[in-house]
């Protein structure tokens, strides 16, 4: 072959008289030259045969592909099927090679499949610019950076409501305790008076019965603070999330119950899920033994159900009782709210306080079409 | 030994650069950068105890978080061994997005490993609630800091058993 004549991949290429083939090559060398792209000879083994341009400078001479080019491990099979279809291109856009060795550049990597050879075509993944890279990454974080603070915003703003309700809640809850805390301290000093009178008459009996009812309002007291204090512990700190098996958790408060003349019905799909699973526990065990303690007839019935919604369960436990009356089902939850009067009135304060902990809710709902009986439904969230 | 093709799957911003920059490197950089496009990163794990199992080698492939689902049936993803899924334990949807991912790449790669990386664990007061699909989900979970390293290396070195044990 005559000295101006050359094998290029593409055939035979006459340099002296062909003087297009003689620019087209020249500006390719500038090009490469310069690392807009590099040309990579790899023959049937992926052994690298031959290489053009800086940015193939990585690559060493007769060493395997893989071994150059750590990407291609994987697509070697990939890369020998070029063969099969010589219109094909393999391309492996926009990647960067890092080792303990250092970061390579950003590359497009595109393999074809040329006469016995497969030819790599690398250049620039940003044509020859790492200026669009850039930019792409400080918008990208800084749409983070706005996220966060936005997200960071929402909580905050859903503290300040959060805290307002709370204070709301702690008035209304000191003005509860102050009124009836009150009634029992008004009885003590009466009850002293009545006391200081028969003592003064010498009136023993009198004076006898007005200590025993002195006691009495003593006690209650004593019990009223003791439910005050249970009351006020109910919350946050019993929230630790633990897998529940909410069947197995219904059953074992139905069979922890006393003896009883009434008939526990358990129904509906009862899934197993990670929650608070000690306040879920307080909550179902008040509401059975509320439906329960509060009913006024033998033979009657508590039913226990649970449907199981995608984002909450909906637990309601309806009782055949006496009923609530509708003017009553908000303020039952308060304190010291005792319809029947057989008990402090803490229970379900304590149930509602940790239906809002676990960040669900609850009301009483009357049983339609039925003179008799209430449920009340909890939603208790996923 | 071939190096092993292991894929770093997840939302943006979960920390999946960090966490093999975590691995490789052994550094931490609290300023976020982004990925764009693929890093491919080569090392060499020895395991944790001294062993005769040999040194465990990786082609990691860190991917742009905004690939989503499409990583799936592009080229970067042709013949990995094993995908580890991140998601970010502050960010409940990033959680979720890790499930669907796990579950895609399963049923895309079928045979492969996949594991799950709760990642962030050091930050515990901001960590959002794990939905119950990852305690029924077959793919195995463990919680990651790559700012403190926790179970970095344990959660690589397990992949690499699990692509061993099954022969990829």
């Amino acid at each position: 072959m005559p000295f101006s004549q050359q094998q290029t991949p593409f055939g035979v290429v006459d340099f002296e008289n062909d003087v297009e083939s003689r620019e087209r090559l020249r500006a390719g060398e500038i090009l490469a030259a310069r690392g807009a792209f590099a040309m990579v000879w790899i023959d049937h083994a992926l052994i690298v045969r031959r290489r053009f341009g800086i940015l193939a400078d990585f690559i060493k001479l007769d060493a395997s592909l893989t071994a150059c080019i750590p990407a291609v491990i994987g697509l070697e099979a990939d890369i020998k099927e070029l063969h099969e279809a010589p219109d094909s291109i393999l391309r492996i856009p926009n990647v960067s090679m890092i080792s303990k060795a250092g970061i390579g550049p950003r590359l497009n990597l595109a393999f074809y499949a040329v006469d016995q050879f497969y030819v790599l075509v690398i250049s620039h993944a940003s044509g020859g610019s790492n200026l669009e890279i850039e930019l792409s990454r400080q918008i990208r974080a800084r749409l983070m950076a706005e996220a966060t603070v936005a997200a960071k915003s929402q909580e905050l703003l859903l503290a300040n409501a959060e805290l307002r309700i709370a204070n709301a809640k702690l008035e209304q809850f000191a003005s509860i305790v102050t009124h009836d805390l009150k009634a029992p301290m008004r009885a003590l000093c009466h009850m002293t008076d009545e006391l200081g009178s028969a003592v003064s008459s010498g009136d023993v009996e009198k004076a006898r019965r007005e200590l025993d009812e002195l006691r009495h309002q003593g006690l209650r007291l004593s019990s009223m603070l003791s439910a005050l204090l249970r009351y006020s512990s109910a919350g946050p700190r019993e929230l630790a999330i633990e897998p529940v098996d909410t069947a197995v958790l219904v059953a074992e408060i139905v069979r922890s119950l006393p003896d009883r003349q009434l008939a526990i019905k358990v129904r509906g799909n009862w899934p197993r899920l990670e929650t608070f699973a000690a306040p879920l526990d307080l909550v179902l065990r008040n509401l059975i033994d509320n439906a329960i303690k509060h009913h006024d007839r033998d033979g009657g019935s508590v039913i226990i159900t649970c449907t199981d919604h995608p984002s909450a369960l909906e637990l309601a436990v309806t009782d055949d009782g006496p009923g609530i009356a509708p003017e009553h089902h908000d303020s039952i939850f308060l304190p010291f709210r005792s319809i029947s009067g057989t008990s402090e009135g803490m229970g379900l304060a304590i149930v509602q306080k940790m239906v809002a902990a676990a960040g669900g809710a609850i009301h009483i709902r009357s049983n339609t079409g039925q003179s008799r009986g209430v449920t009340f439904v909890v939603h208790w969230p996923k | 030994m071939t190096p092993r093709k292991i894929m770093l799957l997840g939302d943006i911003g979960v920390g999946k650069s960090s966490i093999v920059r975590r691995l490789v490197f052994d550094e931490f950089d609290h300023n976020y950068k982004p990925t764009l496009g693929v890093d491919v990163y080569s090392c060499e794990i020895a395991p944790e105890a001294s062993t005769e199992t040999p040194p465990a080698k990786f082609v990691i492939w860190d991917t742009d978080g905004n690939f989503g689902d499409s990583i799936l049936s592009l080229v970067y993803i042709r013949e990995a061994t094993a995908a580890l899924v991140v998601g970010d334990l502050t960010r409940p949807a990033t959680i979720n997005t890790m499930l669907d991912l796990g579950r895609n790449f399963m049923q895309a790669m079928p045979g492969r490993y996949c594991g799950f990386l709760l990642n962030k664990s050091d930050m515990t007061g901001d960590q959002a609630v794990l939905p119950p699909e990852l305690a029924n989900s077959s793919i195995p979970a463990v919680r990651t800091s790559a700012k403190t390293g926790e179970n970095i290396k344990h959660a690589f070195l397990a992949a690499a058993d699990a692509i061993r044990r099954r022969g990829l």
